[in-house]
């Protein structure tokens, strides 16, 4: 039956991380922004309540959100501080996740203690000469007895230098005609002979976490840390981001939400003309915008989470729920700098850090316009197959 | 969180799906050309239940809700987005204030002649000089013995020629500008009424819009529906959740043609590739499937707010105006993808483009719905 509301448990777990995060982290974002500061406080408080664990069963050791109310506490770890949210969101989505779900028994046992204590996680996927185009990506990974030998150089690797376990991606079929089914996933631990940590990246936004470069030089990882088998690599990269994708939308609506609350404070309380600001139509109609673009941004992760939970294919909703989210995130923080004016571009409103953090939400976990991509070619592949199909097909019954 | 539709509004979208494409479909093409009036379907309408979706049964209605309101509009827009303003003036912009306002006596008059069909309603509310500024409205009934003598002009009346019962909306007392107004049930058969010729409009070809004039309209006291200065009440209550309706409409303008568009860029072939596999194609079928469940979403959000007894003013202000504006991109783009195919009276694809540019008009333009979201987002916060 549809009910597009929190459920009283989802709303529960919405207003005791919103209060943790405006109690707790909220004092502390602006300043870890500016100063570049890693939360290691914070984060370890988070560990310390299961934040390192959403996604990890319980039998696991986790905590064992289901979707749609992992979509809710990164949502609202968002609305404070993005930086925290994306540390959050990449050691449970992109790391904890494919762990669980592709690896063996003893790589759960060796690795997930360690990540649900405390420990960051991080995934690998990009390189220098291979970002929207990952099947492009050129790190190798050669067999060698018992180990596989990796070379290569990864960039942008959110969490990579405080990782206890990355999920890497190399190519383990060298013939360039192999393409995607090339690729093999690897548990890559710091500790490992060949592995080190390059340049830590200085960014726009999402200033508090740390971003780096990876450089493999004959680096030994033993064959038991193969996540899936030989050419799996790809299929495990898309269906970790499928759900990676649903994060960044609810990071993305924690943004945009944030954003817009500072937004019609300001239009409520500062008076121009002898009017309120939101008085003034053109105010009054950006608002109305904004709220739209958050409404849409919020049904669509929404559905997304659901349908992952509910084990129905996602994946034309993660896209377009990264999609509407992101744009939503950058079109409202964007206006709500607009509507402050002058107090819009300086440090001491937060507007300006929100519109630096949502930047990046257009671009990493799948640019924009390769949504787009995935969104096409779903609609598309849904297409031929219902017209594959002899007898009318049953649509899906969901909102 | 839940998005299942439940079993019940399964099968009644499948049902509203299989008339639309048995019954609208063949036909839909003519009456277009024609600017026929499709008549004969209003009984059809009735006798499935679709003149009534949201109606309880004791009335003669279907029994359903609002959700499966939106379902059935949605799945006749698809094909005939002019039956759907059709069903929604008569169904809620008619049948809502008559369920809410009337006395037992005007819902056992009407509400079981129009489930049926029997009876086809119209509503009038917009005037020459009092589009937007409903309550500049100028029509106006005096006391007159027991009941009241009606006059003045109503402009683009929709289903003004055929219908049986025109809800009107005329001042009681002009000194009270839009506490004035009073919202009066008026037989469409009654003395003093004359129609003016059917409005060429630009889309909805087959839909009968007119002006309706009313000159010394004798009305009885039961012609009076709600109390005396409540008539932009009964106004804005059936224009809440006609709102819906017409966001309903709109998302079935904005899924007929992702759907086209789709089917003819897969399969449609120009320097040797499928059209779809052209980045650019793509994006514009990307960016309609998009369009098309936003919309959806917004208006199932609006339809089930009401049928829990929620506020839903404001969702249904923000459905309506975005699904609007899904359905006239949606429409357009989809006349883009096929080219000057598109732009044939003969694909039937410029008809939705056409049908669809007056969603953004009508039961409150799209910037009245901003200022109905934007106030209440600033209510919210303060």
């Amino acid at each position: 039956m549809i009910d597009f509301r929190d459920s009283p448990d989802q709303a529960q777990v919405r207003a005791m991380i919103r209060d943790l995060a405006q109690g707790e982290f909220a004092p502390h974002a602006a300043r870890w922004d500016q100063d570049k500061v890693l939360p290691t406080e914070a984060l370890a408080q988070l560990a310390e309540l299961g934040f390192f664990g959403l996604l990890v069963p319980e039998e696991l050791g986790g905590v064992g959100y289901d979707p749609v109310t992992y979509a809710i506490a990164l949502e609202e770890l968002a609305r404070v501080s993005a930086a925290l949210s994306v540390m959050i969101s990449v050691h449970n989505s992109v790391c904890c996740w494919p762990i669980v779900h592709y690896g063996t028994d003893e790589q759960k046992a060796r690795f997930l203690p360690m990540l649900t204590g405390g420990r960051l996680g991080a995934f690998s996927l990009s390189e220098p000469g291979a970002g929207s185009d990952a099947a492009a990506l050129s790190a190798s990974a050669r067999r060698d007895g018992d180990h596989y030998v990796l070379n290569g150089t990864k960039n942008w690797v959110t969490n990579g230098a405080q990782a206890g376990a990355i999920v890497l991606f190399a190519r383990t079929d060298p013939d360039p005609a192999a393409g995607s089914r090339g690729i093999t996933a690897f548990l890559v631990t710091p500790d490992l002979p060949g592995f080190s940590v390059g340049k830590h990246e200085d960014k726009m936004g999402l200033r508090a976490s740390d971003t780096v470069e990876l450089a493999l030089q004959d680096c030994r990882v033993p064959a038991l840390n193969r996540l899936g088998a030989e050419g799996q690599g790809f299929k495990i990269a898309m269906s970790t981001l499928d759900g990676g994708r649903i994060g960044i939308g609810a990071q993305s609506l924690g943004i945009a939400g944030a954003a817009f609350t500072e937004a019609v404070r300001h239009a409520t309380v500062r008076s121009t003309f002898g009017k309120k600001l939101h008085e003034h139509q053109p105010v009054a109609f950006l608002i109305a915008e904004m709220d739209r673009r958050i409404a849409a941004a919020r049904l669509l992760v929404g559905r997304a989470a659901w349908k992952r939970r509910e084990g129905l294919p996602h994946r034309i909703d993660a896209s377009m729920a990264k999609l509407v989210a992101s744009e939503a995130a950058n079109f409202v923080t964007h206006r709500a700098i607009q509507i402050h004016g002058g107090y819009g571009y300086v440090k001491e409103y937060p507007v300006e850090r929100y519109y630096r953090d949502a930047r990046v939400t257009e671009i990493y976990e799948g640019a924009s316009e390769i949504q787009r991509i995935v969104i096409a070619r779903e609609l598309v592949a849904a297409a031929a197959a219902a017209d594959a199909t002899v007898a009318t097909p049953t649509p899906e019954a969901a909102s | 969180m839940d998005f299942a539709l439940s079993p019940a509004h399964v099968a009644v979208r499948d049902r509203a799906r299989a008339f639309a494409d048995r019954v609208l479909r063949p036909t839909i093409a003519s009456l277009d050309a024609d600017r026929t009036f499709p008549a004969d379907h209003v009984p059809l309408l009735g006798s499935e239940g679709f003149l009534s979706v949201h109606w309880p049964a004791t009335v003669g209605g279907a029994g359903l809700d609002t959700l499966a309101y939106a379902i059935v509009l949605e799945e006749i827009a698809r094909v005939s987005p002019a039956h759907a303003i059709l069903v929604s003036v008569h169904a809620t912009l008619v049948g809502v204030p008559l369920l809410t306002f009337g006395t037992d006596a005007q819902k056992a008059a009407w509400l079981p002649r129009m489930a049926q069909g029997d009876v086809l309603a119209a509503f009038a509310l917009t005037e020459a000089e009092a589009g937007s500024d409903a309550g500049a409205c100028r029509a106006h009934a005096r006391a007159d013995g027991d009941g009241f003598r009606l006059d003045g002009e109503k402009v683009m009346v929709t289903n003004g020629g055929p219908a049986g019962l025109v809800l009107v909306v005329a001042s009681t007392d002009p000194a009270a500008g839009a506490k004035g107004l009073s919202a009066f049930l008026v037989p469409g058969d009654a003395a003093g009424i004359t129609r003016g010729p059917r409005e060429r409009t630009m889309g909805l070809n087959p839909g009968d819009v007119r002006t309706l004039h009313f000159e010394n309209v004798k009305l009885g006291a039961d012609a009076l529906l709600g109390a005396p200065g409540e008539g932009m009440k009964v106004a804005l209550a059936a224009l809440n959740v006609g709102r819906i309706g017409v966001a309903a409409q709109a998302t079935g303008i904005a899924a007929e043609t992702t759907d086209r568009a789709v089917a003819y860029a897969r399969t449609r072939k120009q320097f040797g590739r499928e059209l779809a596999s052209f980045g650019g194609v793509g994006e514009l079928l990307a960016d309609m499937a998009v369009e098309r469940d936003v919309a959806r979403l917004l208006t199932h959000e609006a339809a089930t707010a009401r049928d829990r007894g929620e506020e839903f003013a404001h969702l249904a202000a923000r459905a309506k105006w975005t699904a609007s504006e899904a359905a006239v991109h949606c429409a357009d783009h989809c006349v883009q993808v096929h080219g000057g195919w598109g732009y044939l009276e003969s694909t039937g694809i410029e008809r939705y483009a056409r049908d669809a540019r007056v969603t953004t008009l009508y039961e409150g333009t799209s910037e009245m719905q901003k200022l109905v979201v934007a106030r209440h987002a600033i209510q919210k916060a303060g």
